[in-house]
């Protein structure tokens, strides 16, 4: 008996060459679906390729027509790509590492309209077109001047417009009216003048019971007397309390009307500001036009940014190494084990790249892409140059992701000169017929998050296209300033995180525009001005009359109060004389404190 | 099912030796207890291919096993586990799996690493009682089953096979 049959080897030699070609026949179908199955749920957002090309003898690879869908703009692709053809270190593979030597990516296109829409793999932005919120600009007004250069009369204007003052002053009229209703009641049911009669009366009583009574009858008198300068005095505490209480109302109220005293001079202000030229008129109007084109850019910046950073971050201290996973049946736990001599798992050395950009092409190359910087010791560069073509006289685009130290430090720099413009659209109907722009801009962005940078921006030999301004005079000037316009500058400067950052526009075609909209139209706004103050003021002149009206009753509540505490003290006087003459009581040891036994005593009375 | 019993008894009562049948056995086990796409596997098919053993048996074993492995794959993970996560063992794993073939035979994952062993230290015993099974087999029992009219009629199957060339 034969311990080997060596015909099974030829069984065995059969049977992988057979598993072998299944594998290379199937390999780039399973490779495309792969891609684009998996690669969309990881970026989630659709990704297609046209075919996979491989072959395992060369071990190389190649893709064609690549496109990534932008998930927020299902009609657009975010970044297409002609061909990518690569080779990997099949040495470094059986170690589960992809090492790309050289490797070649054509025709990288970014933001193309797609023909069909892409599938979402996650709700798109709140637009449901799909596109950035982006404030856009009115067809009447291209310049986002907003209703500074509204040709409105003022009459219109105060239809149109609330006046804070009016509301202010009924807001004032119903509290003073609430006021002027609490004292009104107040008055009447604590002050009635009835009180005041019954107590009359007790004190002619007490007259007519002191006229020849036996001493007993003045005693009977005297108590008699102190119930009812008793009631006096309550009252008379009454009258005091409320007193106190009416000139806290009455100070509230004046308060009221002192506050708006000013506020016609405030509305004036508020709508001078918003319909008339400023001062410091079109100081806004190049952050108007560009703020929102500029913000689309940076958030789309950031789109791009975000997709590809991740992939930078295994060796960073910030995001620690993959968590072993959990165990799931038949599938088990790959333990990592650290290695003795330490690779990245991923690592493109060189690229060749090719960027269709302003309609030509920008040859780049990309160097040092790989997943652990910090263990390969070099940041990834990509680099774009490209000397004088028919769009301009030299571009450079320097990409720099260094990721080799603790804290991230990433920056992206970019030189034009003499880039071509060509009807470049700014706003609705505005843009850029033809001239010429020197751009510098310096980015950086530190721990993935914060970015901070300045493009700075020559413009010159320009031909401006500005729609034509009917009826506007304002808009007229503008249009006209812009037309002859043939150069200017302009600086945008960044700062701040993806979601939160300051964008700031300056330019010196705020000057011009301004200087030119102040000269021919100053003197019409000042007569605008004239006319929008006495309109207010003579608007708002009345109501507040009539607060001062509602001042004057309250005040009446005032002297009311007065002649009530009056009464009251007259009637204490009268309920003195009442049992004892004036004569009588001017002797008296203790007159002002009659009713008081101890007063009595002191006349020696033998009871 | 019923022809596969039929051929373990038809390689029992067939003229091979004990080992080419203890080993298929034993292989069956290995392939069968650890995941089937694996680097190790690839070697022992190779090794199935070339040595003169019982591709039979070795299939029937794998099937057997293979639903054994099912059940066991929690026990496989924690044995796998401890033993890759063993900090004895960390240097000397650190050594080996700097060489790519470890990596490639994922011999990092608890479920291959726990199934490997377990199964590598079963065969041994599997194999060398299986031998034995055999011999006492044929030494006692292979008369009384022949007696069986079930294995007559096999029999005389195979002398029908034998007359057709297998075409019947």
């Amino acid at each position: 008996m034969k311990i080997f049959r060596w015909q099974g080897l030829a069984v065995f030699t059969v049977l992988f060459l057979l598993i072998w070609g299944f594998v290379s026949f199937y390999l780039d179908g399973l490779i495309k679906k792969g891609l684009e199955q998996e690669g969309s749920k990881a970026l989630q957002t659709q990704i297609e390729v046209q075919s996979v090309g491989t072959s395992l003898l060369t071990q190389s690879a190649g893709l064609k027509n690549l496109a990534v869908a932008n998930a927020d703009n299902l009609m657009e692709n975010m970044v297409e790509i002609g061909s990518v053809a690569f080779s990997v270190d099949a040495g470094k593979m059986i170690s589960r590492k992809v090492v790309i030597d050289e490797m070649s990516v054509e025709s990288i296109r970014l933001n193309q309209k797609r023909e069909s829409p892409a599938k979402a793999y996650r709700p798109p932005g709140k637009d449901e077109d799909g596109d950035a919120p982006v404030k856009k600009e009115s067809a009447k007004d291209p310049f986002g001047f907003g209703d500074i250069l509204s040709s409105k009369s003022p009459e219109e204007i105060l239809k149109s417009e609330n006046l804070e003052t009016l509301q202010a002053v009924e807001k004032a009229k119903q509290e003073i009216e609430a006021l002027k209703d609490k004292w009104e009641n107040k008055l009447e049911t604590e002050l009635s003048p009835k009180a005041l009669e019954d107590v009359q009366k007790k004190i002619e009583a007490l007259k007519s019971k002191t006229k020849g009574s036996d001493i007993a009858g003045i005693a009977t008198a005297v108590q008699d007397l102190k119930a009812v300068q008793e009631t006096i005095q309550g009252n008379l505490e009454k009258v005091k309390n409320l007193k106190k209480e009416m000139q806290a109302d009455t100070k509230r109220a004046q308060q009221l009307i002192a506050e708006l005293k000013d506020m016609p001079q405030k509305d004036f202000e508020r709508l001078k500001k918003k319909y008339s030229l400023d001062l410091k008129g079109g100081s806004n109007i190049l952050a108007s036009i560009l703020g929102p084109k500029v913000k689309e850019k940076i958030d789309m910046f950031w789109k791009y940014y975000a997709m590809v950073s991740p992939y930078l971050n295994k060796g960073s201290d910030t995001k620690p190494a993959e968590e072993e996973k959990e165990y799931v049946r038949g599938k088990g736990v790959f333990i990592k084990f650290r290695e003795q001599v330490p690779f990245p798992d991923f690592l493109i050395r060189h690229a060749k790249l090719s960027l269709d950009l302003l309609d030509t092409k920008i040859a780049g190359e990309l160097n040092d892409f790989s997943d652990n910087q910090r263990v390969y010791g070099k940041p990834a560069v990509m680099n774009f140059s490209s000397d004088q073509d028919e769009k301009f006289d030299s571009f450079q685009l320097t990409a720099k992701l260094d990721r080799t130290q603790p804290i991230s430090n990433d920056s992206i720099d970019l030189n034009v000169k003499s880039l071509k413009l060509d009807n470049l659209q700014a706003g609705e109907g505005a843009g850029v017929e033809k001239g010429f722009a020197n751009i510098k801009s310096a980015f950086k962005i530190a721990n993935e998050k914060n970015m901070s940078g300045v493009i700075k921006a020559d413009l010159n030999g320009l031909t401006l296209k500005i729609p034509q301004q009917q009826g506007n005079e304002i808009l007229k000037v503008v249009a006209d300033t812009l037309a002859s316009t043939d150069k200017f500058y302009m600086e945008i400067a960044i700062d701040g995180s993806q979601e939160n950052y300051n964008l700031t526009i300056d330019s010196d075609l705020e000057k011009i525009i301004s200087k030119a909209v102040k000269g021919a139209v100053m003197g019409k706004m000042q007569n605008f001005e004239s006319s929008l103050k006495s309109s207010i003021f003579s608007a708002t002149g009345s109501p507040l009359a009539g607060l001062n009206d509602s001042m004057g009753d309250m005040l009446k509540f005032d002297d009311l109060l007065g002649d009530k505490s009056s009464a009251w003290t007259d009637l204490m006087k009268k309920a003195r004389e009442s049992v004892a003459p004036a004569g009588i009581q001017d002797k008296l040891p203790m007159k002002d404190k009659l009713p008081i036994p101890g007063g009595l005593k002191d006349l020696g009375l033998p009871f | 099912m019923i022809s596969q019993i039929f051929k373990v008894f038809k390689a029992l009562n067939s003229n091979a030796k004990p080992w080419q049948l203890s080993l298929g056995v034993a292989f069956g086990a290995i392939m069968g207890l650890t995941p089937a796409v694996s680097l190790h596997n690839l070697v022992l098919l190779f090794l199935a291919f070339i040595i003169n053993m019982n591709l039979g048996i070795m299939i029937l074993s794998f099937a057997l096993f293979s639903g054994i492995a099912y059940i066991l794959d929690p026990v496989f993970h924690d044995l796998g586990y401890t033993i890759l996560k063993a900090d004895s063992l960390t240097g000397i794993w650190e050594s080996v799996f700097s060489c790519p073939i470890a990596l490639v035979a994922k011999l990092n994952n608890t479920i291959v690493m726990g199934s490997l062993v377990v199964s590598i230290v079963l065969a041994f015993p599997l194999f060398f009682m299986f031998n034995l099974f055999i011999e006492k087999y044929r030494e006692k029992l292979q008369i009384y089953m022949e007696k069986f009219p079930i294995f007559k009629s096999m029999k005389i199957l195979r002398v029908y096979q034998t007359i057709t060339g297998g075409r019947g």
